[in-house]
């Protein structure tokens, strides 16, 4: 925080991720960028995002594009690390854009987010099958994400997901016959009243730990992003009493 | 002995009440989406290879033989993995009940077992105290699971009680890598990719006639 209001501190990047310069929404919130100006993450790449939030400041980050994970000859995943420091009385939301793994490709990645009791966090996702629009679609050798989320040294969040593509990929109860998966965490505030839902796309529900999760999957990416969309603003007024987010880009 | 007590226990007739629990298979049905015998050949397969069978199978092969503080920890594991409520609950619920019934049977046996809660983790706890060993405990856990949800089948679809028992044996390649994968299992090992599913088996409450309890 400078003045009172949310400030980028500190900021140390390195190739090929970069932060661009932030700006401030009209509700207070800082909006940060990262990018990558490369045309994907290759097999071998190793990536780590550290973001430390303090007390009282609003932080939005945002990825510029999908990350595409281009495809790894030699079977070595690119692998990323996210880590979140959020302190008590802040708030750190983290929605990149799509992940799009091409034939051929290995990702993994693990996300590990600390809170402080008093701290609010949310993420949210999506995955394609692949280049659905050339008609490429589960060519990826294999995909995997962990994501953990921690409120006082308490676990309130885990969702471990591997996926290598096989013959019952497209089985009804794993992906069934759709392209795009969407997961997301919202932490901080009471247990919503209305737990948003798109019936057959969108689903949400509270973790074993209090957290509240939201799982989803549609054939066209655009109908899951709307009902991502819908449950994000939805959950962010029930739990946080905060306003849309007017994302400019 | 140990072997017609390990058949006793993954029997579908014990009385665990998993006979109650679909875990999302209805919404399914109901919505078509699971409407042929192939479709449920393929929906119990996927399962056993990106659902129930990543996640469960492997946390009963790691509870085979572990000491009280490990099942604790795969318990708690179960407990933040398992993210659709209805699942989790149906989950300690049969781990509560089957535990139950254990202690009627086999008092001096199961009395002074280590707390449990899942499912996973008191098969294991019980097929070790029973002395199976712990590949044939995990399989009869698998089969348990299998033939469970075949017969779950039956009164979901039209499908009759032969045809429900073909589709599973259909799965039997699958049945077999999934115990392999899971006796060679790390707790770090479990995971899930069943998006379809979580989300039906999160609408399962709102189906205008339900059949099942999740």
């Amino acid at each position: 925080m400078r003045g009172g209001r949310t400030a980028l501190l500190r900021d140390t990047q390195k190739a090929p991720l970069m932060v661009i310069r932030p700006f401030e929404l009209p509700c207070g919130t800082l909006m940060v960028f990262i990018v990558n100006p490369t045309g994907g993450v290759l097999g071998g790449d190793h990536a780590e995002i550290r973001v430390t939030v303090e007390g009282g400041a609003r932080v939005l980050i945002l990825t510029q594009s999908a990350t595409r994970v281009q495809p790894s000859p030699d079977g070595r995943p690119a692998t990323q690390d996210i880590r979140f420091q959020v302190a008590a009385g802040a708030r750190l939301e983290f929605h990149p854009e799509r992940t799009i793994p091409f034939a051929g490709s290995a990702f993994a990645q693990t996300l590990t987010a600390e809170l402080e009791s008093g701290a609010q966090f949310a993420l949210t996702e999506t995955l394609a099958s692949g280049r659905v629009q050339t008609g490429e679609r589960l060519a990826f050798a294999s995909y995997e994400s962990g994501v953990q989320v921690s409120v006082a040294g308490r676990r309130v969040y885990l969702d471990r997901q591997r996926l290598v593509p096989g013959p019952l990929t497209r089985a009804p109860g794993v992906w069934g016959g759709q392209d795009y998966q969407a997961s997301g965490v919202f932490v901080g505030g009471p247990v919503p009243v209305d737990l948003p839902g798109t019936p057959g796309v969108l689903a949400s529900g509270v973790s074993a730990g209090g957290a509240v999760w939201l799982r989803g999957v549609a054939a066209r990416g655009p109908d899951l992003d709307r009902a991502l969309l819908g449950a994000r603003e939805s959950l962010r007024r029930q739990l946080w009493n905060a306003p849309p987010v007017q994302v400019r880009r | 002995m140990t072997l017609l007590r390990l058949l006793q226990l993954s029997d579908s007739a014990f009385p665990t009440g998993a006979y109650a629990f679909s875990d999302g298979l209805e919404t399914l049905t109901t919505r078509g989406e699971v409407h042929t015998p192939g479709d449920l050949t393929a929906f119990l397969a996927g399962q056993l290879t990106h659902g129930w069978g990543a996640q469960d199978a492997p946390a009963c092969a790691l509870a085979w033989g572990a000491d009280p503080a490990t099942l604790a920890e795969l318990d708690e594991l179960l407990d933040d993995l398992k993210l659709v409520p209805g699942p989790r609950a149906a989950s300690t619920r049969v781990g509560a009940n089957l535990r139950r019934a254990a202690t009627h049977l086999w008092p001096d046996v199961v009395g002074d077992l280590p707390a449990t809660r899942h499912h996973a983790t008191t098969f294991a706890l019980l097929g070790h105290a029973l002395g199976a060993p712990r590949a044939d405990t995990v399989t009869a856990f698998v089969s348990g699971w299998l033939l469970g949800r075949a017969t779950s089948a039956t009164r979901l679809m039209k499908l009759g009680g032969l045809d429900a028992q073909r589709c599973a044996a259909h799965c039997g390649h699958a049945a077999q890598a999934c115990v392999h994968a899971a006796l060679h299992a790390t707790p770090d090992d479990l995971c899930t990719f069943t998006p379809h599913l979580d989300v039906a088996a999160s609408e399962q409450p709102g189906l205008n006639a339900r059949l099942f309890q999740t």
